[in-house]
Order: structure tokens, then C-alpha cells, then sequence
């Protein structure tokens, strides 16, 4: 009987890691290049007229310490078999299990609980991250309407942590995980800023601006409905809006010249994601005035310099 | 600085493309002539600059669509030559790494170049209507305020420009003289675009002091929604003078084809502006019998 439950445990483990075959052997993983961010800045075309990407954000800024970029290395110890007793392989499960009961129930902190159990149990089941990356996101927001930034900023770069890790067993990121990763990056900046720390917020405006066009201007790989599409579609406008807030705020910082020119280009990126994915014209009008505003402030300061 | 030239080449160009998508094509061509300025200002500090040099003929080449748009063909046809020459010669001297977005450039211009030929051959000029395409150049129309309605210049003496509120009561001063352009108490025109581009001016003014000002968000909404009609029925009226003047179909449609994405752009921007006022303030009926009103008289648009 116990051996029976073993093989079926195994069976259900190899369902879900590519490391086990059915039969419950293990095989060596295959051993990927270490994953590293995405180049997004691909110029663009329409036809008869061009998008001008030739000073994007990040070649103005510093963004190759992205944090959250974690598990580049596949170390040995996760290519080590996955080795689990019967009791193990239970307890596992019904951390899983819990784990979700606690997600429907909306108790989301003792969820990524329950997740970080049966992840510690088995660091490579994808589903267990991929849920409590959600369960930290959806509790960081929790902290936010209690008014405990730090707390919700810990639940943003966890969530943003264990995104990663998903994408990295995964081997790529998909359209589901960038767009988790570009609402956290604005979520990590709205608190960072409320915080007052511009540095950091520029660098997370940055990685929201890295992950702009794959985003916005793509759809996800799997079918959705036209309501779930006018949901998302909805949802990027508002972001859109936060992201801009956040440019302004850190506008309003007395900015130095490397960081009012990175600015700049966040808009210039921001609204011409705007004006051609989304039709958010008003938006995308004003982001451009304010780029051209900030650079013809440059301009001037830049003659005056010449006169003295 | 060069790079602030370059960057501030791209963002005109943004602009351009931004009026250029929402029927403004002179404004969108006075954009791309800056762009250009700018970019060969760079080329003269900077000639060996490659991505200057490829992107300023991108800057030409939307130029040429402007110009096309504005139904200067011959010019149009200039600026597209220049660029696909300029560009041949580029690609045939440039790294590799800027090839293929060179190619891309190229390719574009290529098209661009067809199409522009192709109006030149058919000797369609724009037709000499009474009313111009572009408001921009609309004849001057009587400006005398409706008895009842104050001097806005009175208003601008004692506004504060820093208050949301201010320039809302300004745009809705503007807004109603847009629906009262009455010369002889005969109404001349059906609505009056200057003073509504006046009104819109305001609203945006107030709206970026104040995104979340409900008032504001709905007189714009209100007042794009009434230029989305007044646009949807000039531009109809343009096209059957244009069909009878060029007598061509197809002419006509791809003359009133920046009016039509103006038109386009009234009816987003408004609808845009509904979607905000509901996630605002849910319960607001004059926002969700709007949007319903718009979604019954433009089911196609609104859909798209």
C-alpha cells in the first residue's frame, strides 16, 4: 500500500517538473543559459511612419542591477533528484492545498505561508511560486490601504522575486509574468515614492518602461474573451496614468541632469506606448509636452551656462 | 547636449505622429520639420553619426505622409525620393547593427513613394471648396460673444492659472460660445471650432492641475462628444463636394481621410474620458447615458 502511494505521489510530482519521468526515475535537467533581461528595445514600424527609439530609457540610465533578476545560475543543489519521502510529498501537498483554500478565502499573508512551506519542500514547483507570487502582490496591496508601506514594499519585491524564479524554470517570460512584473515594478515604485527615495524609483520606472512594449502592445499566448481583453486593456490605461504620476513626482525632486533626462525619455516612452497601443491621446500629449518642456529647460540652462 | 537634440528630435517626431493620428496635419508637419532641424543640426556637429543620419530620413519620410495628407503631392514625392536615396546610399555604408532598421525606413519610404506617385498621376487637385479641410485655416468667423455670455478676457484678469476649478469655468465659457455662433440671429454655422479648440484648451489645462476633476472630465467629454458629431457631418459634406469636384472615389476618400481620424480621435478621447469619470465616480449617470448615447451612434467605432 505504502509503495503504491510512492509511485503515485511520484507520478503526480512528474506531472509537473520536468526533471521526472513517469515512471518516477529522475533525468538530468538540461542545462539552459542563464536567463537574462529581455532587450525590449526592438524599433518599431508602421507603415509610412517610424517611432524614433534611439534613446530609450535604459541606455540612459543604469538599470543592469535589475533586482529581482535572481537564479540566473542553475546551482547544484536544484539539480540535485528530487528526493522526498512519502511523508514529505504529503505534507507538501496539503501546504498546497491550504495554500489555495487561503487564496479563495482572500487571506492572502498566510496563503504565501502555506506556499513558502511546500516550496521549501520542493524549490522547483513552478505552481506553488507562481501562487505565492500572487499572494504577495494581492497582500503587499493590503498593506498599502492599512498604510504600511515597508510592509507592502517586502510583499512587492518578494512577488517580483518569485516571478522571476517562475520565469527561470520556465526558461523564458511569457505575456502573463511580464505584465505581473510591469504592475509590480509600478507598484513598488508608487510605494517607493511615497517613501521619498527618487533613485529607486527611477530604477523601478525604468524596468516598468523595459516591459512597456512587450506588455501593452502584445497579447497574452493563450485565447481570451473580448471582456477579459477590454479588462486588461482598462487596466494599462490606469497604469499608464500611475506611471505617469510617478514621472511627475519625480520631476518635482529638483532632479539632477542624468535623471531629468531619463524622465524625459520615460515619457517619450510612456506616451508613445499611449498613443499607439492604447489611444490614450490626452495622455500622450501632455507625456510628450513634458519631454519637450523638460529639454527645452536644458536648452536654456545650457545657454546660460555659455554667456557666463 | 547633442543627445538632448536627438532626444528632443524624437520627441517632436512623437508629436508628429501623435497629430498626424488624430487629423491635426499641419501641426503634425510643423512637428516633423522641427524634428528634421534638429536632427540636422546633429548631422553638422556629428556627421559620422549613423543613427542621426537613418533616423532623419525616417523624420523625411514622415514628412512625405504629412505632405500627403495635406494633398502636396509634389512635395510629397520630393521628401519620400530624398529619403529612399539618401537611405540606399546609408545602408550601403553603415555598420550592420543599423542596417536593419535602415531597411525598415527604406521600406516605408518605398511605399510612401507609390502612393505619392500615384496621386501625382491621377492630376487630381485639391478641390477648391468653400470650406477648408483644415480648421486651422478655417476663414475667421465673427467672434462677437452671444449678449449673455461674459468676456472670458474678463475672467483671465482675476483667474488664478494654478486652479483647476478656474480654468473649467473658463472652457465652459468657450464651450458655449461654440454652440452660439449666431450672426443676425440666423445660426450660421452648426458649431463653432475655433472657440471649441479655445474650450478644449482649458479643459486641458484644467485637467492636467487637476486629473480628477469630475466637472472637468465631463464638459470635455461633453464638448469632444458634440465635436465628434460636428466633424462626422463636415467630413461627409467635404467628401460629396470632393467626389464631385475630382470625380474619383478614391481621391475623394484619401482627401477627407485626416478628418475622419480626427473624428476618430474625438470619439476615443471622449469615451476615454467617460471610462475615467466611471472608475472615478461609478454611479455618475450623465457618464454612463453618454457613453451609451455614443455606443448606439457609432457601434462600429466604439467597438473598435
Amino acid at each position: 500500500m505504502f509503495s503504491w502511494i510512492q509511485s503515485r505521489l511520484r507520478w503526480l510530482m512528474s506531472s509537473n517538473s520536468p526533471n521526472h519521468k513517469p515512471d518516477g526515475s529522475t533525468r538530468c535537467r538540461e542545462q539552459r543559459p542563464a536567463l537574462s533581461p529581455p532587450d525590449f528595445q526592438v524599433a518599431e514600424f508602421q507603415i509610412g511612419t517610424y517611432t524614433d527609439l534611439s534613446d530609450s530609457l535604459v541606455t540612459t540610465i543604469d538599470v543592469t542591477a535589475s533586482p529581482g533578476w535572481i537564479g540566473t545560475e542553475i546551482n547544484a543543489e536544484k539539480q540535485k533528484p528530487l528526493e522526498l519521502t512519502a511523508d514529505e510529498m504529503a505534507w507538501h501537498l496539503r501546504m498546497c492545498i491550504e495554500g489555495n483554500q487561503l487564496m479563495d478565502q482572500g487571506r492572502f499573508s498566510e496563503a504565501a505561508e502555506a506556499f513558502s512551506k511546500a516550496i521549501d519542500l520542493r524549490p522547483e514547483f513552478p505552481d506553488a511560486l507562481a501562487k505565492r507570487s500572487i499572494c504577495y502582490r494581492e497582500s503587499g496591496d493590503d498593506a498599502i490601504t492599512v498604510g504600511e508601506d515597508s510592509t507592502a514594499y517586502q510583499a512587492f519585491l518578494r512577488s517580483r522575486n518569485d516571478v522571476y524564479r517562475f520565469a527561470d524554470l520556465q526558461g523564458s517570460l511569457d505575456w502573463t509574468q511580464a505584465d505581473m512584473l510591469f504592475a509590480l515594478e509600478i507598484r513598488i515604485a508608487q510605494t517607493l515614492s511615497r517613501t521619498g527615495r527618487p533613485s529607486e524609483v527611477l530604477d523601478a520606472c525604468a524596468a516598468a518602461c523595459r516591459l512597456l512594449q512587450p506588455v501593452v502592445e502584445s497579447s497574452p499566448e493563450t485565447e481570451i474573451t473580448s471582456e477579459e481583453r477590454s479588462f486588461t486593456r482598462k487596466r494599462h490605461r490606469a497604469e499608464m496614468r500611475n506611471l505617469r504620476d510617478i514621472l511627475l513626482w519625480l520631476l518635482k525632486n529638483e532632479p539632477d541632469l542624468p535623471t531629468l533626462l531619463a524622465v524625459c525619455t520615460g515619457c517619450l516612452n510612456v506616451g508613445r506606448t499611449c498613443h499607439t497601443a492604447l489611444k490614450m491621446f490626452d495622455l500622450a500629449e501632455e507625456l510628450f509636452d513634458r519631454g519637450i518642456d523638460i529639454l527645452m529647460r536644458l536648452s536654456s540652462g545650457r545657454t546660460r551656462c555659455r554667456g557666463t | 547636449m547633442n543627445a538632448a537634440w536627438s532626444l528632443q528630435a524624437r520627441a517632436h517626431n512623437c508629436r508628429g505622429l501623435l497629430f498626424q493620428e488624430t487629423g491635426h496635419t499641419n501641426s503634425a508637419a510643423a512637428e516633423f520639420l522641427k524634428a528634421v532641424k534638429l536632427r540636422q543640426r546633429r548631422m553638422e556637429i556629428i556627421p559620422q553619426d549613423f543613427e542621426n543620419q537613418i533616423y532623419l530620413e525616417g523624420t523625411y519620410c514622415n514628412l512625405g505622409q504629412a505632405s500627403l495628407d495635406l494633398w502636396e503631392t509634389d512635395n510629397a514625392v520630393s521628401y519620400f525620393v530624398r529619403s529612399v536615396d539618401t537611405l540606399n546610399d546609408l545602408i550601403a555604408r553603415c555598420p550592420h547593427s543599423f542596417r536593419q532598421i535602415a531597411e525598415a525606413f527604406l521600406r516605408n519610404g518605398e511605399q510612401g513613394l507609390l502612393e505619392a506617385r500615384k496621386w501625382q498621376a491621377t492630376n487630381c487637385s485639391p478641390p477648391e471648396l468653400a470650406d477648408s479641410l483644415f480648421f486651422e485655416e478655417a476663414a475667421p468667423m465673427s467672434d462677437s460673444l452671444p449678449d449673455a455670455m461674459p468676456d472670458p478676457s474678463v475672467v483671465d484678469g482675476s483667474m488664478d492659472p494654478a486652479d483647476a476649478n478656474a480654468w473649467y469655468l473658463k472652457g465652459m465659457f468657450h464651450s458655449g460660445r461654440a454652440s452660439s455662433a449666431i450672426a443676425g440671429g440666423i445660426h450660421i454655422h452648426a458649431f463653432h471650432f475655433p472657440a471649441a479648440m479655445e474650450a478644449l484648451a482649458c479643459f486641458d489645462k484644467s485637467q492636467r492641475i487637476m486629473p480628477s476633476h469630475v466637472k472637468t472630465l465631463l464638459a470635455k467629454a461633453r464638448l469632444l462628444t458634440r465635436l465628434a458629431r460636428a466633424t462626422d457631418a463636415k467630413s461627409k459634406n467635404l467628401h460629396h463636394g470632393a467626389l464631385r469636384k475630382m470625380n474619383n472615389q478614391e481621391a475623394s476618400d484619401r482627401y477627407v481621410l485626416p478628418i475622419r481620424r480626427r473624428f476618430h480621435s474625438y470619439l476615443l478621447r471622449a469615451e476615454e474620458l467617460l471610462e475615467q469619470v466611471s472608475a472615478i465616480c461609478p454611479t455618475n449617470a450623465e457618464s454612463v447615458l453618454l457613453k451609451a448615447t455614443l455606443q448606439r451612434e457609432y457601434p462600429d467605432l466604439s467597438e473598435s
